[in-house]
């Protein structure tokens, strides 16, 4: 049995957030279909169709290693070409800012399902994370070939990869979370997005080595989880040198605490989304 | 979630206990927020009650196996009624309960992706509704049966038509396992043939689960619900045997019009009048009335039923005619009857009268009909000097429950065994 109020409830917090994950997992296939949806839409009435999700971070590599690496000389370290090392930081960003930015503006965009249909509402900005999960693990089999081209030993750290990959989801998808439920309670939200991605991306070390911020200020950069997940990428796959220790526990803590602060917000206010649109 | 209010009796699958709904209004931007918060000072706290209230202390219960109907006017809260049991909003004050898997697709094909094929839309919208992929797996042929869609099943969901969309949405509605399905308007999708297939397939539901029937066509609430509830301003106003409280309900509507009618000056056309005409003369109003004149919009089927028509003349002529068409809520001509066809000569000469048809009973099937009055000259009605179609509905009572239109004298006999 179900029941839709409960206001004197005496559980405690982790029951309750208990039971809501037990509710996501059962529209575990939902969460499939709507990512599902989402690719087969997006591709259906294109010539290029999958492609793209190769072209874009491609492309975008090609324009900055033209740039940086020819008209511009980024010190990278040594035998580590610029357009592999662009490469690793945009597929890296790319997921984040599509996540963020498609996950964001989901729910309002579903409000026909929200006001129709009773399920677990996260579904719908988490969705858009796995949809843009698709590109960014063709962009990393893309790299496969990349480092074939360029002809590079193939020497990864390998464990680094399931930390630094759960840090990046995690992170993702408590930005999503927020993102979501603040851009339905307030749209000055989606006015905000595009500027505060822009401004990110270049405090981020995408096009960049981290390396060519000052020594004071690397500690305070460094708070940024992106610049720790980015940089942390670059070093298991490409084998330069690793963020600092502390910056990647950092990171994980904060990757933590956007999570579990983001979906417990969401769950809070979800019960309005429906009121509201 | 657990569950704080007990369903005491297993049978009760939905509980409403003393539920209110508000909704708040939004305040949208800073300067707004701003505003408000001077006039709450100068106000107190009158400011902050901005909310609307939906429903106020509704309390009933829905039995299992009942078909609930739920009748009211628009934004009488039906549907936020709907909207609490499928767990889409919660209550303000007061609780709700529900037991049981719930269908909670309350309109047709919502959330039907349009760039994706009917056929994958079915898993779509079947993951909505929870069911696994195993489950849908199981009942997506009969789906694809029922719809009737054929090849259509592999094209965009945005190229259907809305019959189609309508076809496919209640298909998957209808074949969820569900233990409560809540529906609102459902049964009012597609065409004849399509409405008749939904029907057989809605009396299949009601043998197997419970069902909310929200619908403004009053003759199928009569027909399908067990009980029903007549909610009014956000309360229940009255709730029990079907044929009473939609009767009630109707001589409210109509307490109402009568109310409407002594205050407007000029009436508003009905919805959905259709009027064309050449205007030498004019109908300006039609009443329906009772045996001592009185306007009604419901009757019964012994009633005398007066139509009273007023007219204008705009230019002299001699040779007007007027006539009446009834037609039953689906289009079904009943009858028709005009001055010519009786033999009747009307030498209209002065500027404005009033002529009457009356009818001594209505021996048709209790429903909604519509009447459609005009005025022409020589019998000819494609140039009509004023025809208004579906101008004027009426609502005709009664208990009893034969197919069709008319009401057919009949006796069954004994039968004899041999």
């Amino acid at each position: 049995m179900r029941c839709a109020s409960d206001r004197s409830l005496n559980v405690t917090v982790i029951t309750v957030m208990v039971e809501h994950f037990k509710r996501l997992v059962r529209y575990r296939g939902l969460l499939w279909n709507l990512a599902v949806s989402e690719l087969k839409s997006k591709h259906r009435q294109t010539a290029l169709g999958m492609l793209w999700a190769l072209l874009q971070p491609v492309s975008l590599m090609v324009v900055y290693a033209v740039v940086f690496s020819v008209f511009v000389n980024v010190p990278i370290r040594q035998g580590v070409p610029y357009a592999l090392f662009a490469y690793v930081g945009l597929v890296t960003w790319l997921f984040f800012a599509t996540s963020f930015s498609t996950g964001t503006t989901s729910v309002v965009s579903q409000m026909n399902l929200i006001t129709k249909a009773s399920f677990p509402r996260e579904v719908i900005p988490l969705s858009k994370l796995i949809a843009s999960g698709f590109d960014f693990l063709i962009g990393w089999g893309c790299f496969l070939l990349l480092l074939a081209v360029y002809g590079m030993p193939f020497k990864p750290m390998w464990f680094l990869f399931p930390w630094i990959l759960c840090v990046h989801v995690l992170f993702t998808a408590g930005l999503v979370l927020w993102g979501a439920a603040l851009y339905v309670l307030k749209r000055d939200v989606g006015s905000v997005m595009p500027l505060l991605l822009q401004i990110w991306m270049f405090l981020s070390p995408v096009i960049y080595p981290s390396s060519l911020i000052p020594e004071k200020y690397q500690s305070l950069y460094l708070i940024n989880p992106m610049a720790t997940i980015i940089e942390s990428y670059r070093s298991a796959a490409l084998g330069v040198p690793a963020p600092s220790v502390a910056a990647m526990w950092t990171a994980s803590v904060i990757a933590i605490v956007a999570f579990a602060s983001g979906y417990a917000y969401f769950k809070h206010v979800e019960v309005r989304f429906a009121d509201i649109m | 979630m657990p569950s704080k209010l007990e369903i005491n009796h297993t049978e009760n699958m939905i509980v409403f206990e003393q539920v209110s709904k508000c909704y708040m209004q939004q305040t949208k931007t800073l300067l707004e927020s701003w505003r408000r918060l001077g006039l709450r000072n100068a106000q107190g706290d009158q400011a902050q009650e901005s909310g609307f209230w939906a429903l106020r202390e509704l309390s009933f219960s829905v039995k299992r196996g009942e078909t609930l109907g739920i009748i009211g006017d628009n934004g009488a809260g039906k549907s936020t009624i709907l909207k609490l049991m499928a767990g889409i909003t919660v209550p303000t004050l007061g609780q709700v309960g529900v037991q049981g898997r719930i269908s909670s697709l309350i309109e047709l094909g919502a959330g039907f992706n349009p760039d994706l094929t009917g056929h994958e839309n079915i898993y779509l919208n079947g993951a909505v509704q929870g069911l696994s992929r195993a489950e849908i797996d199981g009942c997506v042929a009969r789906i694809e049966e029922f719809s009737g869609l054929g090849s259509f099943l592999n094209v965009p969901v945005k190229y259907y038509s809305s019959g189609m969309y309508a076809r496919l949405g209640f298909a998957i509605a209808a074949h969820v396992k569900a233990d409560v399905i809540i529906t609102d308007e459902i049964l009012a999708v597609g065409d004849a043939a399509f409405q008749r297939q939904c029907l057989r397939k809605f009396k299949d539901l009601q043998a197997a689960s419970t069902i909310i029937f929200v619908s403004h066509d009053l003759t199928r609430v009569r027909e399908v619900c067990s009980r029903v509830l007549w909610v009014r301003q956000g309360r229940l106003h009255c709730e029990g045997d079907p044929d009473k409280v939609v009767e009630a309900y109707l001589l409210a509507v109509q307490q109402e019009r009568d109310r409407n009618l002594r205050t407007e000056v000029v009436l508003d056309q009905e919805a959905g009048e259709s009027r064309r005409g050449t205007g030498e003369v004019e109908i300006v109003e039609v009443a329906t009335c009772n045996e001592t004149g009185e306007p009604r919009m419901a009757f019964r089927s012994d009633d005398v039923l007066v139509v009273r028509i007023s007219y204008r003349l705009r230019k002299p002529c001699h040779d007007a005619g007027f006539g009446v068409n009834i037609m039953s809520h689906d289009g079904v001509f009943v009858h028709g009857t005009n001055t010519f066809i009786n033999g009747m000569v009307l030498n209209i000469t002065r500027e404005s009268g009033i002529i009457e048809l009356r009818y001594p009973s209505l021996p048709v099937v209790p429903g909604t009909y519509w009447l459609t009055v005009g005025v022409t000259s020589d019998n000819n009605w494609s140039v009509p000097y004023d025809l208004r179609e579906r101008m004027r509905k009426i609502e005709v009572l009664g208990t009893r429950r034969d197919g069709g239109v008319v009401c057919l004298e009949h006796q069954w006999s004994s039968p004899v065994e041999c």
